[in-house]
């Protein structure tokens, strides 16, 4: 089996500032290898919500990208306080940002339905007061 | 196709980052300030006309690779927010008009120039 690419991000929390830097790098790393734009789209959409909640409602947290020949995995880790009820957050329009999250057009409560529309697969592990892990899978292929 | 360039004269807007506007053709036009929807619909060749002004606009024009943003009813851009779009080459053109104005005013443009 091939070994895939790996890649490393930190997430520094409330920093609107750099968040996008893990997405826009995964962005070129798909492009330099010849993904589909469609499919590079999708991946990057997804980990720039994923990013924006970490950096939101967790002060950050780290990013992992494993890139195989066909699909990609991303997986967004954080230390905050967990989700309650994980139904309810998938919900569009179901949000608990604060203020400044929304003065900044975040906080609509489309961050994790919007990873689920682009994703072929998502996952989320999360425990209260421990952190929140999210694995999001895009596929190359159509 | 119609360009960056001959938009920006006909909507009237200001240069306020970047250069080779020649080169960018545009097709369309975006106009929505929730950036988890502009991520979705927005397309390269759009004019994507926002309100909001913070850092985060730029990081969703990367992503969409959208020919522009431009801050309608004359928003300022802030300078880091400035240094960043020169950073990842990403043009911003400001309006005094709404967002509803300049997109009228793109649709009339681009019906006539497809």
């Amino acid at each position: 089996m091939i070994e895939p690419v790996k890649l490393e991000y930190k997430i520094r929390g409330s920093d609107f500032i750099n968040a996008g830097e893990a997405s826009s790098g995964t962005k070129k790393a798909l492009n330099r290898l010849g993904v589909s734009p469609a499919a590079v789209k999708r991946a990057a959409i997804a980990m720039y919500e994923a990013e924006i909640n970490a950096v939101i409602h967790a002060d950050g947290g780290e990013a992992e990208v494993f890139i195989y020949s066909d699909h990609v995995i991303i997986r967004i880790i954080d230390q905050g306080p967990g989700i309650p009820d994980v139904s309810l957050a998938m919900q569009e329009g179901w949000s608990t940002a604060p203020d400044i999250a929304r003065e900044m057009g975040f906080g609509a409560g489309m961050g994790l339905p919007n990873i689920k529309k682009h994703s072929d697969d998502m996952s989320i592990e999360t425990e209260i007061g421990k952190g929140t892990t999210v694995t999001i899978t895009v596929r190359f292929q159509v | 196709m119609a360009t960056l360039d001959q938009v920006r004269e006909v909507l009237g807007a200001q240069i306020l980052v970047g250069n080779d506007l020649d080169q960018r053709p545009v097709a369309g036009g975006y106009a929505c300030d929730m950036l988890s929807w502009v991520m979705s619909h927005a397309q390269p060749t759009d004019v994507w006309m926002t309100i909001l002004n913070s850092i985060n606009v730029i990081a969703v024009a990367v992503l969409t690779d959208c020919a522009c943003v431009l801050l309608t009813e004359g928003v300022e851009l802030p300078p880091d927010v400035a240094a960043r779009a020169q950073d990842k080459g990403v043009v911003v053109l400001g309006t005094q008009a709404s967002t509803y104005e300049a997109s009228a005013r793109l649709h009339a443009f681009l019906n006539q120039h497809p």
